[in-house]
């Protein structure tokens, strides 16, 4: 049984979802090629990357995982809002809980930096900063783009904005248990 | 209904976050050495249960387009499949195997 309005179903007002499923896929396989580039370093340098992997704060990359998560569950109250001031306040909260992640990770880049630096461990930290480096850039600028849109929420656009958000939200989990714990 | 629907999405963060808690915890048991394979296998497992809750209930897919849903649910389960392999293979390597 379907409980939530379908994405399609909400996006179809707003004309073909077509653009919007192919943007997921694309993101899907950009962060693939990524996790894949990671995996294959870690087998050929599993040493190094072991130890780079004990300088990460898992902590707070836990923390993260809730804030993202709870960003996840507002962006899907405002994709299935019936009402324009409940979808502004939810994409709003929405967007703050990314701006939070986006903080939380640079308190985290602030730890990890140093480590950064040294040479045994460069392929890590290389692949560390750019997939997670990438996945910020995209929490950051959907949370903007969430805030425009709050503006006047048109109900197609918050769907697209909410679906992008939520593939973020399912990249960030494959991430934590990949790179962090792997 | 609406409310239903909100109180249903509530109950799937709910369950989100005690599942992103019990992650947290297993993994914190290990904090100064790598996480043995069950632990990570078992947070795997979870993983693929909130990757499995995103896709059908805040992208809003349980019923609905089954195939796209299958194929979203194939892209995170494909990566941590292919860690468990990866781990094994680190953890049984120097026996031999």
């Amino acid at each position: 049984m379907a409980v939530i309005e379908s994405t399609n179903e909400r996006s179809a007002a707003g004309g073909s979802d077509l653009i919007l499923w192919l943007l997921v896929w694309s993101e899907l396989a950009a962060f693939g090629i990524l996790l894949t580039g990671f995996m294959v370093m870690s087998l050929m340098e599993p040493d190094s990357f072991a130890a780079a992997k004990l300088h990460l704060d898992v902590p707070l990359a836990s923390v993260n995982t809730v804030v993202l998560l709870t960003s996840g569950w507002l962006a899907a109250e405002a994709a299935r809002a019936k009402t324009e001031i409940w979808r502004r306040r939810t994409l709003l909260g929405s967007a703050a809980l990314g701006f939070l992640f986006a903080a939380i990770k640079l308190i985290e880049y602030r730890g990890e930096i140093p480590f950064a630096g040294d040479a045994s461990l460069a392929s890590f930290f290389e692949l560390y900063f750019l997939i997670t480096g990438f996945h910020l850039a995209h929490v950051v600028f959907l949370a903007l783009v969430m805030l425009l849109i709050a503006r006047k929420p048109a109900a197609s656009n918050v769907a697209i904005v909410t679906t992008v958000w939520h593939v973020v939200d399912l990249v960030w989990l494959v991430i934590f248990p990949v790179v962090y714990l792997g | 209904m609406e409310n239903s629907k909100g109180r249903w999405l509530f109950g799937c963060t709910i369950w989100l976050i005690l599942i992103a808690l019990v992650t947290a915890l297993i993994a914190a048991q290990w904090t100064a050495a790598a996480l043995p394979l069950a632990a990570f296998a078992a947070i795997l497992v979870l993983t693929l249960i909130k990757a499995r809750i995103v896709i059908l209930d805040f992208m809003g897919l349980r019923g609905v387009r089954p195939g796209l849903a299958a194929a979203l649910a194939a892209w995170p389960a494909l990566f941590l499949l292919v860690a468990a392999a990866k781990a094994a293979v680190q953890t049984f390597a120097p026996f031999g195997f």
